[in-house]
């Protein structure tokens, strides 16, 4: 029954979709209408859904609120998360940098998936075992008291904090696109748009929201790179097509003597394409929204297989991503590459009014080189349907596709802020008497609060999206992950030394992002993204030592960590909190 | 955080040989995610001069072998701790 009811939900939200893009690609080939209303209808169209489907299962009570009674299918659930965790830098940016750094771009690719595998083996199961609502609330059953919960609830802030600005900062700029409007006015239709999504429902609301905006956001990427296949290679499947465009890259290259495409280092170096895979794995198991999914699952048995589930939907867009990239590329190498400066496509005029596009005849011949285009890294995406000559509407599926990312992302990580600072602190820390309404109302202005803080920090564009969202990665990598990750392998690990290791993880981190982004500081040539290099070695040996010096951690702790390597109660445990 | 415990009677003996296969399983498919990632990743420039249907092998673990070997990886595992479970008693 319950599985039922989703799966007529999935069906029913792709299905009206591609009705919609179908009817209105039909109606403005005729003239039928301006392509300005349809931009207007999927955005506004999309919120509408949202906000609905959200107020349709809102939360009743607290447990709703956070983890929706843990009754959700692991297929579904998976799915939600895919939509949680793939925000505006893997829809809108993620394809544009692979263009631009080649292989190396790929680590974005194999870091942002491989991690799943270690919070599969490593955390997934037994932290669902373990009967914690939050990160934080394991860290103070974990390491038994209010220290670490207290300092967990401040990392966790400062993460989805840094990975918050960005999504505004894409949401911002699509409502800017879409709806014709400044984008500092951008930034405050994001915040709207994410309060009311956010408000309408708890982790059971946005369960429901979140499946809707992978469907969306998927759709999004998908139907665009199916039609560029078609035309540019007359197959209709990307992921066998772009061989062949990997191929003619490469013949190009290597006649007019430039770096090859495929050639690994060439870009970022060997040492910070590495380190990136590294941090954006290791940041994976380390970031709060993506563990919380993993306890809204019924029993640990389907914690596991939720997480393959949640990769699954994950990959279908990351395979597509160098699909997309490999094949514009070829385009510009054989289509665009040699034009007359006199002849170049109009595109290229309008989107370069708004800086995405730049060109500068270098040698003076009057005729494009590949080396005399700078283009954008958000281009390849936003940009392929004119590129391509597609239809408007197929640009407006990918506004609505690209905010669907920014929007569920932006949920999830409110939600995790909220109930840190809601349940976490004032529950459990300030006042355990408070009700269930005092709570929730602290949880939602909490939400307003931080949002609104972000979406004035998004105002200044601090740097790029992507960078931003790889520096959280880097935060949560060097300060959640050896503490969960020891928590559970590692049962002499103890509260001072978890804590003293996530103190010190996040001042290198931090410390090493602020001094290398903002002063140009660099240490062994180590990029501002990959701050985690340092960070994580620091907070596992500070971790390990101050363990060491200090008493090991109680009798009950010790017999609680034992116990959470059996999926069933074998005795009787502590409870989670 | 009130859920209701279903206390199961497990001897210790099977408890430790659950935890060792679960152990052995985790070291095997780590084994191969390092592979996977970090050594195709260094021999990446000899493996692109290998190529199917014009993709080179280099490049293509990094874009698409080395997810789907996740991902079936992560489904593996799900599938043998569920036989690991049964197998010793703690079938949830």
């Amino acid at each position: 029954m319950k599985n039922k009811q989703w799966a007529m939900f999935v069906i029913g939200v792709v299905t009206i979709l591609l009705a919609l893009v179908g009817i209105f690609t039909i109606m403005e080939g005729q003239g039928l209408i301006q392509p300005r209303t349809i931009g207007l209808i999927f955005f506004f169209g999309t919120v509408a859904l949202y906000a609905v489907v959200g107020l349709m299962v809102s939360a009743r009570k607290v447990s709703d609120y956070y983890v929706a009674g843990r009754d959700i299918p692991a297929l579904y659930n998976g799915m939600a998360g895919a939509a949680n965790w793939m925000s505006a830098a893997s829809v809108i940016g993620l394809a544009g940098t692979i263009y631009l750094l080649g292989y190396d771009g790929l680590a974005y690719i194999m870091g942002w998936t491989g991690g799943y595998v270690l919070l599969a083996l490593l955390v997934a199961p037994y932290i669902r075992k373990m009967r914690a609502y939050t990160v934080p609330d394991f860290m103070a059953a974990r390491y038994g008291g209010n220290v670490a919960r207290g300092v967990s609830v401040f990392a966790a802030l400062a993460m989805n904090i840094v990975y918050l600005i960005p999504q505004f900062m894409g949401v911002g700029s699509i409502a800017a696109r879409f709806l014709g409007l400044p984008y500092q006015v951008g930034v405050f239709v994001a915040l709207a748009v994410i309060l009311l999504t956010t408000f309408s429902g708890g982790m059971r609301g946005v369960t429901w929201v979140s499946v809707a905006q992978y469907l969306i956001l998927i759709v999004a990427f998908l139907v665009p790179l199916v039609i560029m296949s078609v035309r540019l290679t007359g197959n209709p499947i990307p992921w066998i097509a772009y061989g062949r465009a990997l191929e003619s890259i490469t013949n190009f290259e290597n006649a007019n003597g430039m770096v090859n495409y495929i050639q690994p280092f060439q870009k970022m170096g060997m040492v910070n394409t590495l380190g990136l895979i590294f941090c954006l794995m290791v940041g994976t198991v380390g970031l709060p929204h993506v563990m919380t999914r993993f306890y809204t699952v019924p029993s640990v048995k389907e914690s596991r297989i939720s997480v393959g589930w949640c990769l699954l939907f994950i990959i279908l867009l990351y395979i597509s991503a160098p699909a997309k990239a490999a094949l514009v590329r070829n385009d510009i190498y054989h289509n665009l590459v040699g034009t007359s400066y006199d002849e170049l496509p109009a595109w290229m005029e309008t989107w370069g009014a708004q800086g995405l596009v730049k060109t500068e005849d270098k040698n003076g011949d009057g005729f494009l080189q590949f080396n005399e285009l700078t283009l954008h890294a958000d281009m390849i995406v936003i940009g392929t349907p004119e590129i391509t000559r597609m239809p408007y509407t197929v640009s407006s599926l990918i506004g609505a596709g690209g905010m669907a990312a920014a929007v569920s992302t932006s949920l999830g990580l409110l939600m995790v802020l909220a109930a840190g600072v809601a349940h976490d602190i004032y529950k459990k820390m300030i006042n355990p008497d408070a009700s269930e309404s005092t709570v929730l109302f602290w949880s939602r202005a909490v939400l307003v609060v931080v949002a609104s803080l972000c979406a004035l920090a998004a105002l200044t564009r601090p740097a790029l999206i992507v960078a931003m969202v790889a520096w959280a990665f880097s935060i949560a990598a060097s300060s959640f992950f050896p503490a969960v990750f020891l928590g559970i392998w590692w049962r002499r690990a103890n509260a001072p030394g978890a804590v003293s290791g996530m103190i010190v993880g996040l001042i290198v981190t931090i410390s090493y992002i602020i001094a290398s982004h903002f002063y140009g500081v660099r240490i062994f040539g180590i990029l501002p993204v990959n701050a985690g290099l340092f960070g994580v070695p620091a907070n596992f040996i500070v971790t390990y030592f101050v363990s060491m010096a200090t008493a090991a951690p109680s009798e009950d702790i010790m017999d609680l960590v034992t116990e959470l390597r059996y999926p069933v109660a074998t005795r009787a445990i502590g409870e989670g909190n | 955080m009130t859920e209701e415990n279903n206390y199961r009677a497990v001897t210790q003996v099977d408890a430790d040989a659950h935890w060792k296969e679960n152990v052995g399983l985790v070291s095997w498919l780590l084994l191969v995610w390092f592979v996977v990632t970090w050594v195709v990743a260094l021999l990446a420039n000899q493996l692109n001069s290998f190529s199917i249907l014009g993709f080179p092998m280099g490049y293509t673990f990094g874009s698409l072998f080395a997810l789907l070997i996740y991902t079936v990886m992560i489904f593996y595992y799900a599938h043998r701790m569920e036989q690991i479970d049964a197998k010793y008693g703690m079938k949830e």
